[in-house]
């Protein structure tokens, strides 16, 4: 999805960065997010309600909609591996 | 007694009874926020932006806010049912007009009864204060690209004081109206 305001595509990587073992900045209001790669972040992927929680916000401002399951999985397969 | 000095006498005793906080508490007391208590506020709020002080938005806005974490500035900010009304207990209790604190105070007074802010940059308070901040030509540095994140130059707000700040105001006569 566009984003309204500065016209780029939205990604997870504009608030993650692109390497998921460093912190990212959260897009709108730089507050610092820790790095999501369970390697260095042991709380990452350890609660399922928070994975749920954040794969609806996430994927709803990311591409305007809620994810598949399919690409849910994906995108915690990806994680997972880092 | 004619009319007036019959208000007059009953304001009298009135004030009496129950004297304001302007009167009874040292201002520089009443400037430093209390620490967030509630564990769901600080983790459901504080993960995106920093969990502000309840104290700095009034009641109706903090409704208005928690009614609609669907759109929360462009963001989902969704929640299940029970934790945002946790949350929304924690918020209203300790909103602006329910606490003892000399910003907060003005944060409500500046106020009109009809306007519920749904940003604390919004308020005329806090926007007032912040407005040299926001001007494209103030000279000062850094100018923040938000003011979502008042730690950028508030660098005591982990403990609730807003008052110290990292930037250096050039403008002498914002520097005398506004600050400490």
């Amino acid at each position: 999805m566009t984003d309204p305001k500065s016209g780029e595509v939205r990604r997870c990587s504009l608030c993650h960065s692109t390497d998921l073992r460093r912190s990212g900045k959260h897009a709108t209001t730089g507050k610092v997010i820790e790095p999501m790669a369970p390697s260095v972040n042991a709380k990452r992927l350890s609660n399922r309600a928070d994975i749920e929680k954040w794969l609806l916000r996430n994927c709803k401002w990311t591409l305007g909609r809620e994810c598949t399951p399919q690409e849910k999985g994906d995108v915690l397969v990806m994680i997972r591996g880092r | 007694m004619n009319r007036k000095t019959k208000w007059a006498v009953a304001l009298l005793a009135l004030s009496a009874i129950r004297q304001p906080m302007w009167v009874t508490q040292s201002f520089a007391a009443t400037k430093i926020f209390p620490p967030i208590t509630d564990a769901a506020y600080q983790k459901e709020c504080g993960s995106c932006h920093m969990a502000y002080p309840p104290e700095l938005l009034p009641a109706r806005s903090w409704n208005r806010v928690l009614g609609s974490l669907q759109d929360h500035f462009g963001d989902s900010a969704q929640l299940d049912a029970a934790t945002q009304q946790r949350i929304r207990d924690y918020l209203v209790a300790h909103a602006a007009e329910n606490a003892q604190n000399e910003h907060a105070f003005a944060i409500v007074h500046s106020l009109r009864a009809n306007e519920t802010p749904l940003r604390i940059t919004a308020t005329p308070y806090i926007a007032g204060i912040h407005s040299a901040v926001l001007d494209p030509l103030w000279g000062g540095n850094p100018r923040p690209k938000t003011l979502a994140e008042c730690g950028v130059c508030h660098l005591q707000v982990q403990n609730g004081n807003f008052t110290m700040r990292k930037f250096t105001v050039t403008d002498e006569a914002f520097r005398s109206n506004h600050l400490d």
